[in-house]
């Protein structure tokens, strides 16, 4: 069956369209400045720990960019079962491929870059980013899988993307960014690690973007999706909020409380892009990020 | 000058919040009651927890009541030891960082804070106008 021509002009067709034309293989990115830049961070910034913080940094995004490749696929599937539109199928697909490149180049950059000091590096994890990030998220992605009642099946999927795109992505994901800005791009440190992160943000732009679309759909069909979308939030901010309190160091990379102002700003923007906030500064804060980036 | 979290401490703030045209206009969508409440201090004479309970209301305080922690009704309550609050209200930690990394215990809606920090940041802003002795300080 063709796509309508609704679908062929929506919103998610576009994102999946931007998808292919922005396509980039994490194998091709030149990491090798970075190897010998990580022994020198390593030696010259060890009195403040630098190579640990960044490690963190890494490391959960290592460990976040694999939770959401082996999550996502239920999404795909629930799309399917709520009819959701042949388009926005498409548009996930295109983003569980992204999330297995994000997750080969952290595991590649782990490897080849961070190499013998990446030991032990799951000690970042447990705490409020294991629940938000892996326990949680394979929790309601498992959930989503399993439910075969279409209407509890509707709201665990505003649920689960809630969780996915609005809690993972659009905050903490988006702070992550800020982070590895404030700690790397100001500093000149690792190129490499930089267009990873350059070329990663880029695509979840695209995510972000998908969650609000979807997320404002379908609170504007029903109205009681709002609670959901509320709930979901208020369950995950103190992880949320906590994992960034987690980057507190006596000599800090990033300045923690700026990031946790940051944080709250991404909140701020999602709910207000998705119509779920009265804030249009706020919203078109967003949008015109995301408009670089899609 | 008063003593903060007693009677005519609450009745200055309360006074404080409605001239402050800044939390006015900050606030002109928060519209729920907010306890504050001081853990107890016996070394600072406050032998028991004490809160302050705040009817705000778009901009306005209706009301500003001394209470035990137990007889709050209010929604979203905010705890925290006097250090704490001495740090918030003389300006130096920023109230909503204090709440995000869990040193003013917080109770309520997150969700709902966190979309009106400016208003909570108003709020500290009026607090900080009360003319206030701190009992830590010598006199
Ligand atoms: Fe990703
Ligand atoms: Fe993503």
């Amino acid at each position: 069956m063709p796509l309508t021509r609704d679908q062929a002009a929506s919103k998610y067709f576009q994102l999946y369209a931007n998808s292919k034309r922005l396509a980039w293989d994490p194998a091709s990115v030149d990491v090798r400045a970075d190897i010998a830049q990580w022994s020198r961070i390593k030696a010259e910034h060890g009195d403040i720990d630098a190579t640990t913080q960044l490690l963190q940094l890494i490391a959960l995004f290592h460990a976040g960019e694999e939770s959401v490749t082996t999550t996502l696929a239920p999404y795909v599937g629930a799309a399917a079962r709520t009819n959701a539109g042949l388009d926005v199928e498409m548009f996930l697909a295109s983003q569980l491929y992204e999330e297995a490149k994000h997750f080969e180049f952290f595991d590649r950059y782990v490897k080849e870059v961070v190499g013998p000091d990446a030991a032990g590096m799951d000690r970042f994890l447990p705490g409020p980013p294991q629940q938000v990030l892996i326990d949680d998220l394979a929790e309601v992605s498992e959930r989503l899988r399993r439910e075969d009642d279409p209407v509890l099946l509707r709201a665990t999927f505003v649920e689960a993307i809630t969780h996915y795109m609005g809690v993972v992505e659009a905050m903490l994901a988006r702070t992550g960014y800020r982070g590895a800005h404030e700690a790397l791009t100001l500093r000149g440190w690792l190129p490499g690690l930089q267009e990873g992160f350059r070329l990663i943000r880029r695509d979840e732009g695209r995510h972000v973007a998908f969650g609000i679309h979807f997320i404002a759909d379908a609170c504007a069909r029903d109205e009681s999706m709002r609670a959901i979308v509320q709930r979901t939030f208020e369950r995950h901010l103190p992880n949320v909020l906590g994992t960034v309190a987690s980057f507190v160091y006596p000599h800090p990379l990033v300045d923690v409380e700026q990031l946790q102002g940051y944080a709250i700003g991404a909140y701020q923007q999602f709910m207000a892009a998705a119509g779920l906030a009265d804030d249009a500064a706020a919203a078109q804060a967003l949008v015109l990020e995301l408009d670089e980036s899609v | 000058m008063h003593r903060p979290f007693t009677r005519a401490w609450a009745d200055a703030l309360r006074e404080a919040i409605n001239s402050d045209a800044t939390y006015k206009s900050a606030a002109a969508k928060w519209t729920w009651p907010v306890a504050l409440v001081l853990e107890a201090d016996p070394a600072l004479g406050y032998e028991e927890p004490v809160a302050v309970e705040l009817a705000l209301d778009r901009g306005t305080c209706h009301a500003a009541t001394l209470v035990a922690p137990a007889a709050i009704t209010a929604p979203f309550t905010l705890r925290a030891a006097y250090p704490v609050w001495k740090q918030i209200v003389t300006g130096s930690l920023d109230a909503v960082t204090a709440v995000t990394m869990g040193q003013v215990k917080f109770t309520g809606a997150l969700t709902t804070l966190l979309l009106h920090v400016n208003a909570a940041k108003a709020l500290v802003g009026a607090a900080r106008l009360v003319p206030t002795a701190f009992p830590d300080e010598a006199t």
